[in-house]
């Protein structure tokens, strides 16, 4: 606590004591730090009444009057000492790193004579300590003060406000009090990156990338581990999987987001993902095949309900089953390591597709939140997903839960497509993407907000040309986005 | 950007007036100190203080935790605790200020309630009546903490998923119990992806959870 000197107190010897004479030798430094907002303490010694013979001889205070008129002036009261007065005034929080801006008006919390009139009191701010070693500055005027500047000095600073309290009748007094200033840190530079326990089973790299050319279109995927699992020293739990069929020309790309409070998510999300390939593979040249081929054709652009039908008994067929296959991946894993399977919960994204005469065909099966939708930069977008998502956040189903295998229905109300010859790209991501970049289910199906995002994505060379394509996207996955820092996962197929 | 809202119930009854609520303060800050050491939670967390003797006051509505600022707690000479009513009120404010999610607006995380107490509620009945509307307001957890010789644990067993007791009411003691609040909102607010999982971090010695 440093020590400083009011003028007026003992120590300051020689000069005449300006104020009520209240400071009968109370330190500077006694700063009430237990001192009850709303209660004047005044420690010690109660506040003494000084007889006005007293203040006489010491000629005390500003006033020009002369000490006899004075005398028949003044009421026959206590006199206030220092330590009665207390400012009110508060000041907002400083957010460390950012520019701060503040301007209040200092006054009196309570006049301390009764009787006397408040309003012709006047106080002027004389000086602010603790300020200074902050980096932020003050200007005053009068009983206006102004705190502006920046700085990174996070914590609790008590700062100290001399001020004096002048009245027409009374000679001014000079008091002090203290107010906390409270600087928050700057929230990005607490972040840390710390390393999972080697120990834990299932170890998953912070990151993932991959790009596969095909004759039809460039895949470029990427995976990162989010700043919250970071802080925490946990895994990335998101995971993908691209891939591409040579013989039937079929692309897909899955995409799946562990469960946070799932112990081995990790696992499941990369059990889940990689269980398509197979399967996927035997769905293309059967239910996808010849007839399939026959049905899109027919389908055409506009639609009739018979192909449609079709199409939509096919796609359930195939992208129904191998996202079961999925599940039963792992619902085989939980059993081989004797673990719940509720600790593999992980959501499920699974879009493919094959570009035909009429058209790009494109179909998904989604479980969970984030999404898939189909972009073009002249038609706007076809969302492919409706997210799972209950009343708050982080709400959303699982491919392990039983209650989406329920009914047929349900398993049908997942699967969506679409045929367009006007694509830009096919577009996955986990909701560590979707939450920063559309926030709402709303907002993933307007072509305004997805214009936007392509033109965000535009500093990544997702052209078939670009090797870096791939580590350009995981650069961009790192974007900063205040409050969003889960794992992040987007897989892009563009049509070459 | 999602929200994570934690609702502070308070009793300023006039049992806690003086060294008690005093204690309660510096707690408080102690909480308010180390949740702003946490990145997630000085990004998402909103904080609501509301304090209950006879009557009710909404100190301080939901707001950010980096705008929060610790207002002065006062309490009465004597009177009743008027839990119940303050549990009613509380609901009032998670329901116009709590955001449920809709296609067009991103919910808030599950809120998580906290209520401190150092005896017994005196509207009994209301008290009663209300604890269903609590529970199903969605909180992730409800945390009661009795504090003190004469708290009733028994009574508060049906309002919350966790009582802790507190031998002592002195400053430290609700430094550390504050501090533990605080690691278990940390917990919550870095709960991504589902519902929070209700495991809460390990209690210190100085507090006891109720079985």
């Amino acid at each position: 606590m440093t020590h400083k000197l009011i003028p007026g107190t003992p120590e300051d010897a020689g000069e005449p004591l300006k104020g009520g004479g209240g400071e009968t030798g109370r330190q500077a430094s006694e700063v009430d730090a237990d001192r009850i907002d709303g209660q004047a303490i005044i420690d010690g010694a109660t506040a003494p009444t000084i007889p006005i013979r007293e203040r006489d001889n010491n000629q005390v205070g500003h006033s020009a009057k002369n000490p006899a008129a004075e005398q028949s002036l003044r009421p026959a009261v206590p006199v206030p000492t220092a330590g009665s007065y207390r400012l009110s005034l508060s000041l907002p929080n400083v957010a460390g790193g950012k520019p701060y801006e503040a301007s209040i008006r200092a006054c009196l919390k309570s006049p301390p004579i009764a009787g006397l009139e408040a309003s012709r009191y006047r106080l002027t701010i004389l000086s602010i300590d603790g300020l200074a070693e902050t980096g932020l500055h003050h200007d005053i005027d009068g009983d206006f003060i102004r705190i502006h500047g920046t700085t990174t000095l996070a914590g609790d600073h008590r700062l100290r406000f001399f001020f004096r309290v002048g009245h027409p009748d009374l000679p001014s007094i000079d008091g002090h009090d203290d107010l906390t200033l409270t600087v928050n840190p700057d929230p990005r530079s607490l972040w840390k990156e710390i390393e999972p326990d080697p120990k834990l089973p299932f170890h998953k790299p912070h990151t993932a990338s991959q790009r596969l050319l095909t004759p039809d279109a460039s895949l470029v995927a990427a995976s990162r581990r989010g700043r919250s699992h970071a802080h925490e020293g946990s895994f990335r739990d998101d995971d993908f999987a691209l891939g591409y069929d040579k013989l039937s020309g079929w692309h897909y790309m899955v995409v799946a987001d562990g469960a946070g409070s799932a112990k081995l998510s990790r696992r499941g999300s990369k059990v889940a993902s990689e269980a398509v390939r197979e399967p996927l593979l035997a769905h293309f040249s059967s239910s996808l095949g010849a007839d399939f081929t026959a049905a899109v054709l027919r389908h055409g652009l506009d639609g009739d309900m018979a192909s449609g039908q079709i199409i939509r008994t096919a796609l359930y067929n195939s992208l129904g089953a191998v996202a079961l296959v999925a599940r039963k991946a792992v619902e085989g894993e939980a059993a081989a390591n004797a673990t719940k399977l509720r600790d593999y919960s992980t959501t499920f994204l699974l879009s493919v597709c094959r570009r035909f005469d009429v058209g790009w065909f494109a179909a998904a099966f989604t479980i969970g939140d984030g999404g898939v939708a189909i972009y073009s930069k002249n038609r706007g977008v076809t969302p492919l997903s409706r997210a799972d998502s209950g009343e708050f956040a982080g709400q959303t189903r699982f491919l392990t839960m039983a209650e989406v295998w329920q009914d047929s229905n349900g398993i049908n109300d997942r699967i969506d497509f679409t045929v367009t010859p006007d694509i830009t790209a096919l577009v996955a991501m986990t909701d560590g993407v979707s939450d920063p970049k559309f926030e709402t289910d709303a907002k993933f199906a307007e072509a305004n907000c997805w214009h936007a995002f392509w033109k965000e994505l535009g500093t990544v060379g997702l052209e078939p040309g670009n090797e870096k394509a791939a580590d350009e996207l995981l650069d961009w996955l790192g974007f900063w986005s205040v409050g969003n820092h889960d794992d992040r996962t987007l897989a892009v197929l563009l049509p070459t | 950007m999602r929200r994570l809202p934690i609702y502070l119930l308070m009793d300023t009854s006039g049992s806690m007036r003086g060294e008690p609520i005093e204690a309660v303060k510096v707690g408080l800050q102690a909480m308010l100190t180390s949740l702003r050491q946490d990145p997630q939670a000085l990004e998402t967390v909103h904080l609501s203080l509301i304090t209950f003797d006879k009557d009710i006051k909404v100190l301080v509505p939901l707001s950010p935790l980096e705008l929060f600022k610790l207002p002065v707690l006062e309490t009465p000479d004597s009177g009743p605790t008027h839990l119940g009513a303050a549990l009613e009120e509380l609901c009032h404010r998670v329901d116009s200020e709590v955001l449920r999610s809709t296609p067009d607006v991103k919910g808030d995380w599950m809120p998580m309630l906290f209520v401190l107490t150092d005896g017994s509620p005196s509207d009994k009945m209301a008290y009663r009546e209300v604890i269903p509307k609590v529970r199903s307001r969605g909180f992730s957890t409800i945390i009661a903490c009795a504090a003190g010789s004469k708290a009733k644990t028994d009574e508060l067993q049906p309002l919350a998923d966790t009582v802790v007791t507190l031998d002592t009411m002195d400053a430290g003691t609700f430094a550390t119990y504050f501090k533990w609040v605080s690691a278990t909102i940390g917990s919550g607010s870095n709960s991504v992806g589902s519902a929070f999982s209700a495991t809460l971090p390990a209690p210190p010695p100085e507090v006891h959870v109720v079985v």
